[in-house]
């Protein structure tokens, strides 16, 4: 059956429109449904579940990105107890034991309550290590990352004077 | 949530299936072993974690969102609520399969 | 004396009052039970009597093996309260330590060896051993009357079970744990740095014992168990969600 003549520029339109859409998530890949942290894996399939690693356990203290950075753990936490009964990540960094453990002191911020004012010892919302703190695996993060920290901004800031 | 800060994805590279161990124990799994999650409406692979920060009661397994390699929603409810018409994405019936 | 005996109101009489009729009662059952001790009359008759139709081999040898027999029905019954399956049978040690010893390394670990319950509670040595058999009565005790047969029972009374363990351990310098773990193989180039220097400086010295530093290895820590760290603010808190989640 023979299209009517004012519907031709609307296919057209369609057309393109649809041609302009394939086209441009043509550049990602099958069907514009595609993702690097896929591992190049189509959405519709199922790729391998990469292995578990155990955590990471030097023991050597990673350098911080800017100073309020929460420190890594650089030990494995594997079974530790952390509950309302026992904070056993203090068992060693609490300031009494620190003499004997020879580990980092809890910062002097998790003293601190919401209104700046220093209590005898680690505030209840500082108490659940985990929240912020987590142990390290060995793997290499699949995105590059361009975070530079303060130092290096502003010595490459200070040649022009800003 | 996006693995592009490098601490938080050496902390959790993958999105694991926090597992009771009794519940591993009956299925016959080892913690690490690939496995598939899968329900009515699709299914995805991944790892079982027995140990991890997560420890469900038995008869709940949880998977975590963020992994573009492991999506849960594959596996998770569509259905929506009947007012807001928001996904029930949170839970959902599986079963656990071995590769 | 006569005076004491005629006079109805002092102690003296009260007491020789009571010691008669206690010397009267004494009597009767000693003439009651007459037949009984008739029959035990008799049994050490035929104890004390030489053997009228059985050979002499045959009592002594065959003594021997039946003894050698009796020995190992009573051990093989000993060993079997032993064993971790027994343990976990009351509902007590089953549903709360146990299933807290699961998340633990002395249950699954590198190399598969695991530790059950035995391994750590009970004494290899058989002295020690069979004592904290006779000792474990209070355990049965404690199963028949109930002393912590629900999750709330056995949260009281979780810290002092604990202690009872800690203070074992401390005063046998954590035999237990050298039964299996003994410092001198103990590797420490293929620990890790922060274990390597502890166990150098605390546990190859002899300052300390195992159970110092790793108390919490095998099961939940109580409250109470370490409290570093615990403001008024954070015990309190504690108290809320122990008393919001019973």
């Amino acid at each position: 059956m023979r299209m009517p003549g004012k519907y031709y520029l609307l296919m057209l339109t369609a057309v393109a429109a649809i041609g302009l859409g394939t086209f441009a998530s043509g550049q990602n890949g099958a069907g514009g449904l595609h993702s690097n942290l896929r591992g190049n894996t189509p959405l519709p399939v199922e790729g391998a579940a990469p292995r578990l690693l155990p955590q990471a356990n030097t023991d050597i203290r990673e350098v911080r990105n800017y100073p309020e950075q929460p420190p890594v753990i650089p030990h494995t936490i594997e079974a530790y107890q952390l509950d309302s009964n026992v904070n056993q990540c203090l068992s060693c960094h609490a300031r009494a034991r620190t003499g004997e453990s020879q580990a980092p002191m809890v910062s002097i911020t998790h003293f601190m309550d919401r209104d700046g004012q220093f209590l005898a010892s680690v505030s209840p919302r500082r108490y659940f290590c985990v929240q912020c703190h987590v142990p390290q695996s060995p793997v290499k993060p699949p995105v590059a990352n361009s975070f530079v920290d303060i130092d290096t901004l502003l010595s490459t800031a200070a040649p022009t004077g800003k | 949530m996006t693995r592009r800060v490098p601490e938080l994805y050496r902390a959790l590279p993958n999105a694991l299936c926090y597992l009771h161990p009794d519940d591993a124990k009956d299925l016959q799994l080892w913690r690490g072993e690939e496995i598939k999650v899968v329900s009515r409406r699709g299914y995805i692979r991944t790892r079982v974690e027995t140990k991890g920060r997560n420890r469900p009661p038995r008869g709940v397994i949880f998977v975590p969102w963020f992994d573009e390699s492991e999506l849960i929603n594959k596996v998770t409810l569509d259905a929506t609520d009947p007012i807001s018409l928001q996904t029930d994405f949170k839970k959902c019936a599986v079963r656990i399969e071995k590769v | 004396m006569s005076q004491q005996r005629n006079d109805p109101t002092s102690p003296a009489t009260f007491l020789q009052a009571g010691a008669r009729s206690i010397r009267a009662s004494a009597i009767r059952l000693w003439h009651g039970i007459a037949p009984l001790r008739r029959r035990l009359a008799d049994y050490w008759q035929i104890l004390i009597s030489p053997s009228q139709t059985l050979s002499l081999g045959f009592l002594s040898i065959g003594g021997f093996l039946a003894g050698i027999a009796f020995w190992g029905a009573f051990n093989t019954a000993l060993e079997a309260t032993n064993t971790e399956a027994f343990c976990v049978s009351c509902h007590e040690m089953g549903d709360n330590v146990f299933q807290e010893l699961k998340t633990t390394i002395h249950y699954s670990n590198r190399s598969g060896v695991r530790a059950t319950c035995p391994d750590c509670h009970l004494p290899h040595a058989w002295t020690h051993k069979i004592a904290r058999k006779i000792q474990a009565s209070k355990e049965v005790w404690g199963k028949l009357f109930g002393s912590i047969s629900t999750r709330e029972k056995f949260l009281d009374k979780r810290f002092e079970l604990a202690s009872h363990e800690w203070e074992r351990l401390k005063a046998n310098d954590s035999l237990e744990c050298r039964n299996c773990h003994a410092a001198a193989s103990m590797d420490v180039v293929r620990q890790s740095q922060r274990a390597a220097n502890a166990h150098q400086r605390s546990l190859f010295t002899g300052q300390k014992t195992c159970i110092d530093c790793h108390k919490g290895i095998a099961h939940r820590l109580p409250a109470g168990a370490y409290d570093f760290g615990m403001t008024q603010e954070t015990a309190a808190l504690r108290d809320f969600l122990e008393q919001r989640d019973k």
